[in-house]
């Protein structure tokens, strides 16, 4: 039997989109440049990246969603890219006087938004960082239904952002964009119930190709939205997730 | 005692090109810390990997890279386990989980440079296949044929021990059978002259645990380790405890609470006690905040009873690739029946209240833990115990 979560709460954030529903009923509005975030106090997200400030959006609407506490649950953040603007701060810094921010450094890694999320909420839960390619938003929804089994965990969010590509010597651009679903244990009236991911075929060996890689979640945050189910969605890497029943 | 056996591992660092390499020089407690050969508007001392690197095969030369490079060294090693755990198990039963912090950020650095300067980058740049984290699963997917699940954790200093997390969860929870678990990183402009801008850097070799201790020094390496579901007579994988600190970016809560949180996490995990540690391959980088957290954190679990060891002092703090060299190093304690000395802690710090060996002690070690902690406040504690 393989385990199954109950998707209690979604968010999302992109430039333009303050939410899943704005996004997935294609509501654009151009005002909104910049994501809430209110979690984090105003200094550190007067100094935190578009990336870490979505991630943290994402995660803080999912939790509101589904009534967890951002100060209780386990949390799965990933991403395929990193803090690229952050990362192009420092290159243009090695480039001029050779001096890097000391902030800007340690915003730079890949747990940055994970870091900053456990600073401002005080959360002292397991927390990790995933960052797989292509394979992303499949490996991050194993990470989290595993993590979430090992411990008996009665809750995790799990979250995919990526910002835009923004090392202008690298061919391509990626749509900045952030989600999140809190997953929980329990069965929930509204809360429709996904599998842990399963590897359908084996699609290893290619490096990295998508333009979007954590894009491609939006199919399923869209049924799990609408209360679609069974319905199966094919994820990169062979990968497949399972909505198992329909919201009941 | 409950756990996966650890049934390879192969280690490339500044001690040495190889695993024998890296421990005749551990046991003969012979630091590999040498003057920095970047060019640094300061002066730094840091564990380099020695010479170069063979390169890649001609068909992964999509690949080439000085982290690709340390990952086919690596390779090379345990090729011949590898292709045993496939046989066993079957290719889709084996996953890999590496960790770095950087990963090709030294090869995006020379080409942003290059770009700047002439309008292109250079010859054989690829972003995808050099710079990406994803980049180190893909060429050891492809050169060993593993077809499990592969993801990389890059949760900073702490990446290649969470992947020892990883491991546990996906044999546990049955997705995998056995996985090819490591880290890498490699030393650049960026991490170098970041740490110098946050002043963690110390112009000498570090000391940790000791009085005088002023700083860290970084090095670059990497290990591979492969954990799997059964085999006889090898020490286990017993329990990795994750926690956060929920304190700040790069400072560790000062009682350590997170460090004791994670420790104590793996305990359980394992079904034992403090009572049970007979050695702790500490975090122990050399700065003053983090090794009296972590000393506090260690005194308050153990007492002064546990043989405490940093080896920073051999290596340098080799940041993603840190927990896995350190897990391979608390392995090799319980295998071979020492522990090594804990370079530069002389004098040691009296104020911590806990017993790190000055020198090399021959003795069983049943049960030995390795600690790594990170930017972001993210702990992890990994306990191995010796064969059934």
């Amino acid at each position: 039997m393989t385990a199954v979560l109950h998707a209690a709460g979604l968010g999302f954030w992109s430039p333009g989109h303050r939410d899943l529903a704005a996004r997935l009923d294609g509501v654009r509005d151009a005002a909104e440049v910049e994501p809430a975030c209110a979690l984090l106090p105003p200094r550190m997200a007067r100094r935190a990246s578009l990336l870490t400030r979505m991630s943290i959006e994402a995660v803080s609407q999912a939790a509101a969603a589904s009534g967890l506490d951002v100060r209780e649950v386990p949390t799965v953040f990933a991403t395929a890219r990193g803090e690229m603007a952050t990362l192009l701060a420092l290159l243009d810094s090695l480039a001029g006087d050779g001096q890097l921010s000391p902030t800007r450094f340690h915003n730079s890694v890949y747990n940055a938004a994970a870091g900053q999320f456990s600073v401002a909420a005080g959360n002292r839960q397991p927390s990790t960082t995933v960052v797989a390619g292509d394979e992303t938003v499949p490996m991050a929804l194993l990470e989290g239904f595993c993590l979430a089994e090992e411990r008996g965990a009665p809750a995790l969010i799990v979250a995919c952002a990526d910002e835009a590509l923004a090392l202008p010597m690298v061919p391509g651009e990626t749509e900045p964009l952030a989600w999140a679903v809190a997953l929980v244990r329990e069965a929930r009236t509204g809360a429709p119930a996904l599998a842990r991911p399963v590897r359908r075929r084996d699609g290893a060996g290619s490096p990295s190709a998508l333009a979007n890689p954590v894009a491609c979640a939006l199919p399923m945050l869209a049924a799990l939205r609408a209360g679609e189910g069974p319905r199966s969605f094919e994820l990169p890497g062979g990968w497949s997730v399972e909505i198992a029943e329909a919201r009941s | 005692m409950n756990g996966f056996p650890v049934t390879a591992y192969a280690l490339c660092n500044a001690l040495g090109p190889t695993t024998g390499a890296v421990l005749r020089r551990l046991a003969a407690s012979e630091s590999g810390l040498g003057p920095c050969g970047l060019p640094l508007p300061f002066p730094a001392i840091v564990g380099a990997v020695a010479g170069e690197l063979p390169p890649l095969p001609p068909s992964f030369a999509a690949y080439e890279s000085r982290q690709a490079r340390l990952l086919n060294q690596l390779l090379g090693e345990i090729r011949g386990p590898i292709a045993a755990a496939c046989e066993r198990w079957g290719v889709g039963r084996v996953g890999i989980a590496l960790g770095t912090s950087t990963g090709g950020i030294a090869e995006t650095e020379r080409a942003y440079l290059a770009f700047l300067a002439h309008g292109q980058v250079p010859d054989g740049y690829d972003f995808r296949t050099q710079h990406q984290p994803d980049a180190l699963v893909a060429l050891a997917r492809a050169t060993c044929g593993l077809a499990g699940p592969g993801l990389t954790v890059s949760t900073a200093c702490s990446s290649s021990a969470k992947v020892f997390g990883v491991a546990r969860r996906w044999i546990a929870l049955d997705v995998c059978d056995a996985v090819l678990v490591g880290g890498i990183d490699t030393l650049c402009q960026t991490t170098l002259r970041g740490f110098q801008s946050l002043e963690l850097l110390s112009a000498k070799p570090c000391q940790p645990f000791s009085a005088e201790r002023a700083g860290l020094n970084l090095g670059e390496g990497g290990g591979l380790a492969l954990v799997e579901r059964r085999a006889e007579g090898k020490p286990c994988l017993a329990g990795v405890g994750e926690t956060s600190d929920a304190h700040h970016m790069t400072a560790p809560h000062p009682e350590g609470r997170g460090a004791m949180a994670a420790m104590k996490e793996a305990l359980a995990q394992a079904g034992l006690g403090p009572e049970a540690v007979d050695h702790v391959n500490a975090h122990g980088t050399g700065t003053p905040l983090n090794d009296a957290a972590e000393g506090r954190a260690i005194a308050d679990l153990f007492g002064d009873r546990v043989s405490v060891a940093s080896t920073k002092g051999y290596t340098g703090h080799q940041l993603g690739a840190a927990g896995i060299t350190e897990a391979i190093f608390a392995l090799v304690a319980i295998e071979q029946g020492w522990t090594p000395a804990s370079l530069g802690v002389r004098p040691p710090d009296p104020g911590l209240g806990i017993r790190v060996a000055p020198e090399r002690e021959e003795r069983r070690v049943r049960v030995a833990m390795s600690n790594s902690f990170a930017f972001g406040g993210s702990n992890a504690s990994l306990l191995f115990a010796e064969a059934a």
